[in-house]
This record gives structure tokens, sequence and C-alpha cells, in this order.
């Protein structure tokens, strides 16, 4: 009785939960990974269909059915992701936390196994991938080695370039193959993919971190071909020249998954024995000939048991809990309550700036248009990644340049210097930020490139005005000095007295829109 | 002793022989027990290294025969086999890949290198740059000399204060560094101390920098380390060594005539100094006509005319240049020498003769372009006594026929400032005669004169009224 009534419960909470996980699936930060979206809604989906062979916990030798009181780590998982993701405001840990709440209605609906649902709660905190905070570690790894080998590619292809950190750069023309080096693409969909053939299939864990090393080893290789090509394609030639990247991504995922599937060929056959096939059918009939379900617990027999029925319980009526107040928020939002920026709202608040008020002492400001060190990573959950640009002169300071920038609309924060470190830049430690005063919370470090570029960057996280969901999106506020040689302290201090003056500009701009109700409903 | 020896040979095959075969059949003993099944039997440790070892041993016998022993499989396990073919052809293609860059590694930086050294030569330097990042960070590889390149293409590209980096870095002040640096350090030193702007200790360190570099500088041909020294001598107090070093140097090479007369100018040797540009002007020129088209030569002895201040036969050098090479780099070279030519004339006060000519020259070569119009304004707006004598060598210059519609503007200019307005017409009339291109410098000029006369409104007006006049003679020629 008491699963019934849990199950009860469970799916009123997933459903309860399900305009959130619309929001999140219909947010435009999502609408570029349709795929791995697709896959991470049918990667559980798929393990149930995937018959009873795989369900039938004896025919796999496992044992341990899941009730309502053995599965309880898993429904306190799923409570903590979602609680943290409303209260961070990342769509990310409330997609995992639905997801995993969605695994535990299934297995206890089908009457599954505790080993299937940790199998399918390990695949659902693994996707989306991109909405881990460490994702662009991840991606910086691959993107060096991809980058590496598709230079080595271009060599033997004879086709001149250079590297600027990950990104490629081409000596026949102005050009820097930031559009392909800007993240492994289809990491997520395709690790997704072969780690759920490897649970359908019942592999040994083994087995299973060999294939994720191979697609990893695929992964990289597919992209680093398609760098290689957009180069050689763009070689000599004056216009940036387009590409079908649809066509792309599918050739490469047919291309990875493939290959993986030879590895896993090449696993099969060389540790194949004549003798396996019999033991294992020998196996299977031995259970099919018993009860199916003869030797598998069914009931609570412990305190362990009742303990586990309280905790379930209470994640139970959290998820609930929580999945009514984000129904009450979402209408209360819905009826004109909170509001916040789209990015192209943020383009014409930036484009509209002026600097007038915050430049003194005869700068001068210029936009810039096309920066050459901007790009959309893909590993930021963002449909597009505005990154506007301004150049500072002063003809009275012997020609002095700055240069602004701001980039966003970003979401989960990650330590500022990525973005130049990803250029190659080498950056030394940070000097700010300080408690008080005009640059508090704001970070300064200097950086070196080359043998003869240096660096100074003043950077500052500019949340958007959105008093229901205030941690949730910012842009990145950055004033950049580039020199040959290294910034002394006199420019250093330059630069941070005219940074809070052009932050604070920036900001009023973002104030004035909001406060004009320019801005859109984007989240709850 | 010697039977020993003969038999050696014949030993030492069978003392392989003999190790042979222990060592096949320890190992056989080993590795039997990964491939048997009795050997799951075994128990204890020394069972289960055996195991484990035997285990490996088999497992990379397979993996190594693999790709031969596949074809002999049979049944599911041949799919398996040859589902696995594309994987392992992919795998080897890509280690093949690396393994051959890795093992060319330098062979393809090398190319970059000479791609470099090729756009160096072919004043590509923009080019040179981009085919240098490919091989300035690699540590390994960028040694001193191609960190040199590096610095040169920079230079070339127009980034001076890159390729200045790169050379400071060269020339280290605690340890040798490169030769060549160290000559362009002390090189920068000397002229900072030659410049006389600095002081006390400050010279001082100026002066021990500069000792530094010159020690450790190389790479160059000795006559232009002997300067340096010569220069050292000379800021050391032994005025005689310098003299003597430097004269050396002069004998071997007229080249430094012009450092070498600064040097007695600077001791005081003033009529020697003289001798010293006359003869080297003699010896450079008598190198060029053997060689016309060498462009070094023909700048150092227009350098060595401009140091005489014999501005005519050094332009005349200039301009037989231009008509030999007739291209962007010899054109350059002439405004160069035309703005140098301009900035000493403005110098004096009174030598309008040379301010009307560069003027005009300047006027005819660049046009309303801001500098020009900078010293236009320099040369105009002077006192009434100042633009009368302009007047009068730009009347000069009338009558030696010199670019007469250019004279005809720059009187024009003359006569609205001294109050003739109507002359003022008259003259510009007379250059639109001859020249009716004339017209387009007309209004560059009188803006530019009106904006830099604030103080004097008199002459703003008196220039107002002529742009008019001149504006009201235009519609009524277009309209008759």
């Amino acid at each position: 009785m008491d699963w019934k009534i849990g199950l009860i419960f469970l799916g009123l909470g997933v459903l309860l939960h399900l305009p959130t996980a619309q929001w999140a699936l219909h947010w435009d930060s999502f609408s570029w990974i349709g795929i791995e979206l697709l896959l991470w809604g049918l990667a559980p989906i798929a393990l149930v269909c995937a018959g009873a062979r795989n369900f039938n916990p004896s025919a796999r030798g496992e044992s341990h059915r899941a009730t309502i009181s053995s599965i309880y780590p898993c429904l306190l998982i799923a409570f903590a992701s979602l609680l943290w993701g409303i209260y961070s405001g990342t769509a990310g840990w409330s997609l995992r936390g639905i997801s995993i709440a969605v695994s535990c209605f299934l297995v206890l609906l089908l009457n599954s196994t505790n080993q299937r649902l940790y199998q399918m709660v390990a695949l659902g905190m693994l996707a989306p991938v991109s909405t881990w905070t460490f994702a662009h570690q991840i991606h910086w790894v691959g993107q060096k080695l991809a980058t590496a080998l598709a230079g080595s590619v271009l060599d033997l292809g004879k086709v001149y370039h250079f590297y600027k950190g990950n990104v490629i750069g081409l000596v026949s023309t102005d050009f820097l193959e930031n559009q392909q080096c800007s993240g492994v693409r289809l990491f997520g969909t395709s690790l997704l993919l072969v780690l759920t053939l490897g649970f359908l299939s019942g592999y040994s864990w083994f087995r299973m971190v060999y294939l994720t090393i191979v697609a990893l080893f695929w992964i990289v290789v597919w992209n680093a071909m398609r760098i290689a090509y957009c180069v050689w394609i763009q070689d000599g030639q004056s216009t940036l020249i387009q590409h079908n990247f649809v066509l792309y991504d599918v050739v490469c995922l047919l291309g990875i998954l493939f290959f993986t599937w030879s590895a896993d060929q090449f696993y099969s056959a060389l540790t194949y024995k004549e003798k396996d096939s019999d033991r294992e059918s020998e196996k299977q009939d031995a259970a099919l000939a018993g009860s199916t379900l003869g030797n598998v617990s069914t009931r609570p027999t412990s305190n362990a048991s009742l303990l586990g029925i309280v905790l379930s319980g209470v994640a139970i009526a959290g998820i609930v809990g929580l999945g009514g107040w984000q129904l009450y928020r979402w209408f209360g939002l819905t009826n004109g309550g909170s509001r916040t920026l789209s990015s192209e709202q943020v383009d014409q608040i930036l484009d509209g700036l002026e600097f007038k008020t915050s430049l003194k002492d005869g700068w001068v400001i210029s936009r810039t248009q096309g920066a050459a060190e901007g790009f959309a990573p893909i590993f930021r959950p963002l449909a597009r990644w505005p990154h506007e640009q301004w150049e500072l002169t002063n003809e009275r300071l012997k020609g002095s340049t700055m240069k602004l920038r701001v980039d966003g609309l970003w979401t989960d924060a990650i330590a500022p210097q990525w973005l130049w470190q990803w250029y190659g830049w080498k950056t030394g430690a940070s000097t700010l930020p300080e408690s008080t005063g005009p640059n508090q919370d704001a970070v300064a470090f200097g950086m070196s490139r080359s043998i003869v570029e240096e660096g100074y960057v003043i950077t500052k996280r500019l949340y958007l005005p959105d008093p229901s969901d205030s941690r949730s999106r910012y842009v990145q506020v950055s004033l950049v000095q580039e020199s040959v040689r290294p910034i002394a302290d006199p420019q250093q201090s330059l630069q941070r007295d005219m940074f809070p003056a052009l932050y604070d500009e920036i900001q009023g701009g973002f104030n004035a829109s909001h406060s004009t109700g320019q801005a859109g409903i984007e989240a709850p | 002793m010697l039977r020993f020896l003969a038999e050696l040979p014949v030993l030492i095959i069978a003392w392989l022989s003999d190790a042979l075969e222990i060592a096949l059949r320890f190992l056989g003993r080993i590795f039997r027990f990964g491939d048997q099944e009795e050997s799951e039997q075994s128990t204890g440790f020394s069972g289960r290294i055996r195991r484990a070892i035997g285990q490996c041993f088999w497992f990379l016998a397979r993996l190594i025969t693999y790709p031969f022993a596949g074809f002999f499989f049979r049944g599911r396990r041949f799919w398996m086999f040859l589902g696995s073919i594309p994987f392992f052809v992919a795998w080897l293609g890509i280690f093949g890949l690396l393994l051959a860059v890795v093992l060319n590694h330098e062979r393809i930086l090398n190319r970059y290198l000479s791609r470099a050294q090729n756009a160096y030569t072919k004043q590509l330097g923009a080019l040179g740059a981009r085919y240098a990042l490919r091989w300035i960070d690699e540590q390994d590889y960028a040694n001193a000399d191609r960190k040199f390149l590096y610095s040169l293409v920079e230079i070339q590209a127009g980034q001076n204060d890159a390729g200045e980096r790169v050379l400071e870095q060269l020339s280290p002040e605690d340890s040798a560094g490169l030769g060549i640096a160290h000559f362009w350090r002390a090189g920068k030193c000397a002229a900072e101390l030659a410049a006389e702007s600095i002081d006390g200790p400050a010279r001082q360190e100026a002066l021990k920098r500069f000792r530094w570099h010159l020690s450790h500088a190389s790479g160059v041909r000795p006559a232009q380390i002997a300067v340096l020294e010569a220069m050292d001598a000379y800021w050391d107090g032994k005025p005689e060594q310098a003299q003597s070093k430097y004269r050396e140097v002069w004998q071997a090479d007229p080249l430094q005539s012009v450092g070498y007369a600064s040097l007695l100018k600077r001791l005081g040797n003033q009529q020697e100094s003289v001798q010293v540009l006359q003869e080297g002007a003699q010896r450079v020129a008598s190198v060029l006509r053997t060689d016309p088209w060498n462009r070094t030569i023909r700048y150092q002895l227009a350098s060595i005319l401009e140091a005489k201040e014999d501005w005519g036969k050094a332009e005349q050098i200039f301009m037989e240049g231009y008509q030999i090479h007739r291209d962007a780099e010899a054109s350059v070279a002439y405004r160069n020498f035309l703005d140098r030519r301009t900035s000493a004339g403005l110098k004096d006060a009174n030598a309008f003769r040379e301010q009307a000519y560069c003027l005009v020259r300047l006027l005819r070569t660049q046009g309303a372009t801001p500098s020009t119009l900078d010293v236009a304004s320099r040369t105009f707006l002077r006192s009434d006594l100042e633009v009368a004598g302009l007047q009068r060598e730009l009347n000069q210059w009338l009558v030696e026929g010199l670019d007469l519609p250019i004279v005809h503007l720059c009187l024009a200019v003359c006569k609205v400032i001294v109050n003739e307005v109507d002359s003022g017409v008259w003259h510009v009339e007379q250059a639109t005669r001859y020249d009716s291109s004339i017209q387009n410098l007309v209004v560059p000029i009188c803006d530019h004169l009106i904006l830099r006369a604030a103080e004097n409104r008199p002459l703003q007006k008196r220039l107002d009224d002529w742009k008019l006049a001149l504006e009201e003679k235009s519609q009524k020629q277009i309209v008759p």
C-alpha cells in the first residue's frame, strides 16, 4: 500500500514541476542544444522501453526490487537538486532534479530494481552536461586536444596557421577560427548516447569506462577533423565562408557513434570466449525456470526500512511542496510580477550607451565592430553570447588606449579569467577584490601572452535587475589594457580609477531600462 | 689461449642458446597459468601473481596478434572482428598522423621559419610576423637568433614597440644574451647620452648600461662597434683616443662621416668637421656613381649633404633616386627629406628664401595636408616685416621660374596678410591661369589661416573678404 501512496504523491510532485521543466526547455538558453536535451529526455525512457529483458532483475542477476523505502537516497538527491535549482536560479539543476524524480516514479511504477534506478539517476545527473559549472574546464581540455590534432592535420596539409590559446588563426587571412574552436561539440550528446547504449546492453563498469574513454577519444578526433576542414576551406579566402553546421553535426555524431560501436566490437572480439554464450544461456534458463521474482526481496523488514520510508516521505513532500511553490510563483509572474531582460534587449541597452558622464580628462570612446577575441562558447547555456566592445583613447596620455568590453548574458558564475585563458593568456593572481570602495567585488589581474603581449584586466559582474531571481543572470564588465610592455602601477591605478564610473553608467542603463518596463518576461 | 679465442664464437652461441632455453622454460612456467583453466585453482599469493602475469601476457599476445588472428575467427566472433576493423584502421591512422607530426615537428617549424625569413626579405613584415607566431612561443625552438628575426619582422610590420621589447629581452643586463641585440641597446643608450638631456646619477646609470651592452655587443661589423667605443672614450674624458679611433673607422668607411663630423664638432674642431663632411661626400658620391641603384649609399650621401646643410644637392640626390626607382619608397624618402629641410628652414626666422622654397615644394608634392597647412600657418602668420621679407623672396623665386602657380598662390596669401586683398585675388587668378587645380588649395589654406589667426580679427576679416571675392569671381566665370 505504501508504494501506491508514494507513487501518487511522487507523480503529483512531477506534475507540479512540469511548468518549470517547460520553462527550462523553452528558455532561449537551451534552444541550440536541442539534440542533447532530446536525448536527455529519451535516455530514461529508452531504459524503461528496453523491455522485460533488461528490466527483469533475475535475468540480469540483480536483486533488491525498488521500494519506497529503498529509493530514499535518490529521492533526497532529487529534492536537493530541485531546491538548489530554484535557489540559485539554474535551470540545469532543476532539470536534473525533475529527471531523477521521473526516474524514481518510473522505477516504482514498473517494479524495477534499485540498480536500474541508480543507473538512471547517474544519467539524469550527467545531463545536460553543458549546465554543469565545470563544463568549461572539460571543454577547455577537450578543445586544447582537438585544436592540437586539427593543427597536426593542417601541418600535414601544409596549411599555414598559428594558435592563440585554443583558437586557430590562419596566416593567409585575417581570420580566427573562433566559431569551431569554442568548445567540444556533441560532447554531451555523444557521451549520453554511448552511456545509454552501455546501460541498455548491461555492460560491466569496466566496459563502460572503456566505452566512455573511447567515445571521448572519437569526440575529440571528429571535432579536430571538423576544425581542420573549416580552416582548410577558409585558407586563402578573404571573406568568411558560410558552412552547413547542422550537416556537420549530423556527420560528426554518426562518425563518433560508428567508431565507438566499432571499438565496442573490438572489445567484444578480444574478450570473446566460446564458453561465455553457453554459460549465459544456462544462467538465463535457470532464472526463467524458477519464479521470476522469487528471489527478490519486496517487503521492508527492518528499522532501516522504516527510516527509509520516513526519509522518502520527507523528500516526496519536499518535491511536492517545491512544485506547488514554483507553480504559484509562475502564475504570479505571468500576472506582471517580475521582469528581466533578454539578450536582445541587453544589446539594445548597450547600443544606447554614450559614456558621456563617465569619461573625462581627454578620454574618447568609440565602438569596436567585431572584436577578434570574442566568441559564443558552446558550453554556456545560451543561444548567443553578446559581446560588445569599445575602445578608449587619450591623446593627452601619449595615445593611451584601453578596451571596455561587456560579455554576457551568462547564468552560471565561473572564474572571470577563463575567457582570456581560452585565448592563450597566462593570467596572474588577482589583486582585488576590495571589501569596500568603488571597486568592491571587482577582480583585477595581470596577464601575458607570447613574448611581447602584456595585459591588465579589471572586471566585475553586473547582475541584471530582477528582484525575484537576482542570482541568475549577469554580464561581465571588463576594462582591459594591452601593451607590449608590462602594465605599470600608475597605468593600473588609472584603469582602476576609471572603471567604477564606466561600470556605474552601464548599470544605470540597465536600471533605467528595467524601471521603464522595457524588460520582458523570461523566467519564473 | 689462442685455442680458447678460436672457440669463443662457438661458445658464445652455445651460451646464448642455453640462456634462451632457460628463459623460455621460465616464461613458459609463468605464462602457462594465464591460459589454462587449471591455473584458476592455484591458490596463494605467488599463484595469484603468476596468474595475473600470465593473463597480462596472453592478453597482450591476443592484442598483438589480433589483426592477423581475426581473419581466422569463426561465427559471431568473426563478425565482431569485421566490425572492429574501422576502429582499428582509424586509430592506427590517427596514431600514425600524430607520430608523423611529432617526428617532423622541427621540420614543420622550419617551414614557418623560412617563410618568415622570406617575408622579411620581401619587406612583408606583417606576414612574417604571422608566420613567426607559430614558433615564437616554442621554448625549445625559438632561440635567440630566431627571436631576433621576430623582432625584425615586427619592426618591419610597423610594430616598433613589440620589436624593441624583444630586443630588450635579448639583451639582458645580468647575462650574456644576443650580441647584436646588445649592440642595438648600446646604440640606444648612446643616443640617450648624446642627447645630453640627462645629468648626474641618471647619466652615470645610462653610461654604465651603455658600457655593459657595449662589452657584450657582437654580430656586427667591427667598425660599428669601434664607433661606439670611440664615443665611450669621448664620454670617459679621453678626446684624443675617441678622435683617433673614430678617424680610423671613418678612413675605412666614409659612411661614418656624419658621426665623425659630429664628434669633431663636439670637440670644438669645426673646421675639420666641415672637411670630413666634404671629403666624406666626395668618397660616397664616387661609390654611388658606380652603383646608382644602391639606396643605402644614396641616402647616406644625402644625409652627409644634409649635415653640410647643402640642401640643394641633397634634394638633387633624392630626385635622382626617385627618377631611378620611381616607387613609393623613393617618394617617401623625398617627403621625409622635405620635412627635415622645412624644419631646418623654420628654425631660422630670417631664412625667408628657404622657407618660401620649402612651402612651395610642400604644397606641390603633398597638397593641403594637415602638416603642410601647419607649415603654411607658421610661415605666413608672422609680423608684417617678416611677411614682406617672405614676399620679396617669393618674387625672386617667381623670377627664377620656380613652380609659378604655387608661388603666385603664396604671394596671394602674403598680399592678403599685408592688406592688399585685390592684389591677392589677382595672384590667385594668375595661379589658376597656369594650373586650375590650384583652386583646390585656396579654400583649405584660407580656412586654416582663419582658424589659426583667432586673435587677429582684422586679418580674419581680410581673409574672409578674400575668400568671398574669390568665390564671386569664380561664380561670375561660371555664369557669364
